[in-house]
């Protein structure tokens, strides 16, 4: 590799280096065509599981009906200036669509029935703004975005 | 009409699937290079970067600036990358340093395979945190401030980091660059 005059051997080594480093990956990850793949069966399974679901319902019948339910009503509020406010979490798949908070008295708040379980959550403030729960603990989050942790015991 | 990213990403949340696989065919060369580089062999960079194409899928709703979707990808894949580096495995770990020279050997051992070998050999020896900053800032051309956001670490560490890398590349190869 010949030295351009002008320019200090050093910079011309890292420029090579870099441009060996953009250019020099081996052909064959397939790792996208195996997510896209696992991606696209989990929701073949997720139709077939609604379906299976269904039938067991129906199947189970009225007996599900006088079994004990363990579920408590947990109800999520915040302060908060805005004109929408949804809750996310483990519950509902991080869904932004399934639970949108009602507002009374300058207050959101919307009440779940949960199974028992630890659950992490956030308050997702106009659709853009993401809110940890103040009254409830922080937990970590590998995305870096604000989250509570809440326990609903048996 | 080129579709952004972030119109891509709109399409994902809806639940379109396919909008997803443009995505990550649009940024794919960048992933592969990034988990191929920071792991050193083809077979973990493969792992991982399934791995991050999953979790980000199922994480979608939780990116914040859909315009700056690369950028929350390679956080992503980098943070999966770390995981497998941390893993008590020693065996796994001395492959980072071989396999990824075995990887840039051109089998007739052409003078450009054996620049690309020696480039690989140092970079093997790097810390982590020295080559994840400079592979991220000169070979995946990203700010300081965006990967201080990927990251973590504080603008300050990251300069420091990639000029020591920097200063161990033009100390480790200025020999064979000059023969």
């Amino acid at each position: 590799m010949p030295d351009t005059p002008g320019q200090p051997a050093s910079d011309q080594l890292l420029e090579g280096v870099i441009e060996a480093l953009r250019d020099g990956v081996p052909p064959g990850n397939r790792g996208p065509e195996r997510a896209l793949a696992t991606l696209a069966a989990a929701r073949r399974r997720g139709v077939q599981v609604l379906a299976a679901a269904a039938v067991l319902i129906l199947a189970l019948g009225v007996a599900t009906l006088w079994r004990p339910d363990r579920s408590r009503s947990v109800r999520f509020s915040l302060n908060a200036s805005a004109s929408r406010v949804t809750l996310v979490g483990d519950f509902n798949d991080w869904n932004r669509a399934a639970d949108p908070l009602r507002r009374h008295d300058g207050e959101w708040s919307v009440t779940l029935r949960l199974p028992p379980g630890r659950y992490r959550y956030a308050f997702l403030v106009d659709g853009r703004r993401w809110m940890a729960d103040q009254r409830s603990p922080a937990t970590e989050d590998e995305f870096d975005t604000p989250t509570s942790v809440i326990t609903v015991a048996n | 009409m080129i579709v952004s990213d972030a119109d891509l990403v709109a399409r994902v949340r809806r639940g379109d699937l396919a909008a997803y696989a443009e995505l990550v065919a649009r940024h794919r060369t960048s992933l592969e290079r990034c988990a191929y580089h920071l792991l050193g062999n083809l077979e973990d960079a493969e792992d991982a970067l399934q791995d991050a194409l999953v979790r980000a899928y199922r994480a979608i709703d939780r990116c914040r600036q859909p315009e700056r979707f690369r950028g929350w990808l390679l956080s992503i894949l980098v943070n999966r990358c770390r995981t497998r580096l941390a893993r008590p495995d020693p065996i796994a770990r001395d492959l980072v340093a071989s396999t990824a020279i075995d990887h840039a050997a051109a089998p007739d051992g052409t003078e450009r395979a054996s620049w690309r070998e020696e480039i690989e050999r140092a970079l093997a020896t790097l810390s982590p945190d020295q080559r994840e900053a400079f592979l991220l800032r000169h070979v995946e051309d990203l700010t300081y401030e965006e990967i201080a956001a990927l990251t973590g670490a504080s603008v300050p560490a990251l300069k420091m980091r990639v000029n020591r890398a920097c200063e161990r590349l033009r100390h480790l190869l200025e020999d064979v660059y000059r023969a």
